[in-house]
């Protein structure tokens, strides 16, 4: 190849890489092309197959497997730390000397935390102190704002899925809480979800735009109580899938109904 | 693959499961130490009572688990009166005695919100003298009224705000924050469901136009649908805002005589004689369903 490359002829005529050296592949490629997609669908398709084995090996060892945040914790905590936060945020300070490691910024439980947020946000505390609920897709901001309007002192937000929140953009985007106006404090995030790192996660993010996180314990709604695949689960199962109008085909490998 | 287990969602049918998580004391317990260890505001625990044999049992058994999340670090503990079980048409009241012995007992150490059987100013003053609580929540009622809180001042003279001027008032909010940009909400379903919720006994008497706001796909659709609803007040003679009731609230509270003289729930009455539909059923959550059930997404 020597000095060719300053002004010889092109790469593919070069002595290098010749037609006649480059013709075959080319040939091949093209008459079993239908047979590479075939090769890369399988290859694919045993992807998927293995994920879903990792995902009932995980669900089985789940007991153990909560135990382990190690994702989070091992994340620069400086991540969330240097945020921006509001002052009037917490009800405490926050110490900037809060070790990275997460483990020491607990907060100190005050009895009067809730009262000083109250008077904070210019609510007397003699004045009886009415909440609004948590509510799926109830709790919306503008029906905080009417209830505010109303002498309701303090919000929750309808309740974050942690997992979808910290999967689906589209979902984060819709549960986002920085577009709220000043007027929708003091707020507290209602998180569901029993995955600590996601709850955990979510809860992160959320922190900076409200005035404290809820664990939802209190909703009595849901058919599906067992982690692991159970006869009676299945068949509730299988009449759920039946009475939807498009059962979702990519979902099917997993259940074995 | 029902894999997730803890997941809460208060609309009917999705996958799981609040109060369930409540008697995973362990996976809550370890949940509550995560949070408390790494979060920079305040943690609350929205919680029911722990479903027992009996109610002593029962409120026993609640009694020790919130110690124990308060000896974990929780901030707050919102208490509903009621346990899982007591839902829909077997909501009855919510137990306050039992929120009281939760204040006597963990209420110089934290903040306690009582929740259940609140359907007016009077009620929540009430279950705050009751259960001696730092503050009262109330959920279905305020769906219905938002103006529930509202001190006699803020409503100049009169007993109650109309619902048509509830719900045009949350409809005027809904354009300058719209619920799906940020608001937590869901588009128009969320606005549908809301006014449903406002105007609920009127759209009991006229299915036509309760089609027309199940049908709405727009913000105009649903401001026609109060327009209507306006007018139809407008024509009937006897109709008195100041003596409007909640009857959306009482769905699950109101027992009726059906035919063969037995009492039943009325929104069981409704179902079967009117094809009545709950609110609840117009939102379509199907794919949150799914989403609940494998813990995963859509």
């Amino acid at each position: 190849m020597g000095g060719s490359h300053s002004h010889g002829p092109p790469w593919w005529k070069n002595e290098g890489v010749s037609t006649v050296n480059i013709f075959p592949v080319l040939s091949f490629v093209v008459c079993c092309r239908r047979l590479i997609v075939l090769e890369l669908g399988l290859i694919l398709r045993a992807k998927v197959v293995s994920s879903s084995i990792r995902d009932i090996r995980a669900i089985q060892i789940k007991g153990k497997e909560t135990t382990t945040i190690s994702n989070i914790e091992r994340r620069p905590s400086s991540q969330w730390e240097k945020r921006d936060i509001h002052p009037t945020m917490s009800p405490h300070s926050i110490d900037p000397a809060t070790p990275t490691d997460g483990f020491s910024s607990k907060l100190a439980v005050d009895r009067r935390w809730l009262q000083k947020l109250l008077q904070r946000h210019g609510h007397s505390t003699k004045e009886p102190l009415y909440v609004l609920a948590p509510m799926v897709d109830q709790s919306d901001l503008p029906f905080r704002l009417q209830c505010r309007k109303y002498g309701t002192q303090l919000c929750f937000t309808p309740m974050v899925h942690a997992k979808l929140f910290t999967t689906m953009i589209e979902y984060e985007r819709r549960f986002t809480l920085s577009n709220g106006p000043a007027v929708d404090r003091p707020l507290i995030a209602q998180i569901c979800g029993g995955n600590p790192a996601q709850v955990l996660e979510c809860a992160l993010k959320l922190q900076p735009y409200c005035d404290g996180i809820d664990i939802n314990c209190g909703c009595p709604q849901g058919k599906f109580k067992n982690a692991s695949p159970h006869p009676d689960d299945v068949s509730v199962l299988k009449r759920l899938f039946h009475r939807t109008l498009t059962p979702c085909s990519r979902l099917e490998p997993n259940v074995q109904v | 693959m029902l894999s997730s287990r803890t997941q809460c969602a208060g609309i009917a049918r999705r996958g799981n499961y609040g109060a369930f998580l409540l008697e995973e004391t362990d996976q809550l317990l370890e949940l509550v130490s995560v949070l408390t260890r790494h979060l920079t505001v305040p943690l609350s625990v929205k919680v029911r009572l722990l479903p027992a044999a009996t109610r002593d049992e029962s409120v026993q058994k609640s009694l020790a688990l919130y110690e124990q999340l308060v000896d974990a670090g929780v901030h707050m503990l919102t208490i509903h009166g009621r346990t899982r079980f007591h839902k829909g048409v077997g909501t009855g009241a919510a137990d306050w005695e039992a929120i009281r012995a939760a204040v006597d007992l963990l209420g110089d150490r934290i903040p306690i919100l009582a929740n259940g059987s609140i359907c007016s100013r009077q009620q929540a003053d009430e279950c705050l003298r009751i259960t001696a609580a730092d503050g009262v929540m109330s959920s279905e009622a305020v769906l219905e009224y938002p103006a529930l809180f509202a001190p006699t001042d803020m409503l100049g003279g009169k007993q109650r705000i109309p619902r048509t001027a509830l719900a045009t008032e949350y409809l005027e909010l809904c354009k300058q924050y719209h619920p799906d940009d940020g608001g937590q909400g869901r588009g128009v379903k969320c606005m549908r469901a809301h006014v449903h919720h406002m105007l609920h006994a009127d759209l009991q008497e006229r299915l036509d136009v309760r089609q027309i706001l199940i049908d709405s796909e727009t913000l105009e659709d649903l401001e026609l649908v109060v327009r209507m609803v306006q007018e139809m007040h407008d024509a009937q003679e006897n109709h008195d805002s100041e003596q409007e009731e909640l009857t959306w609230y009482m769905r699950h509270r109101t027992l009726v005589r059906d035919e063969s003289g037995l009492t039943i729930n009325m929104a069981q009455h409704r179902k079967d004689k009117e094809g009545f539909v709950d609110s609840k059923e117009l939102v379509d959550d199907t794919a949150d369903c799914f989403a609940c059930l494998f813990d995963s997404e859509y």
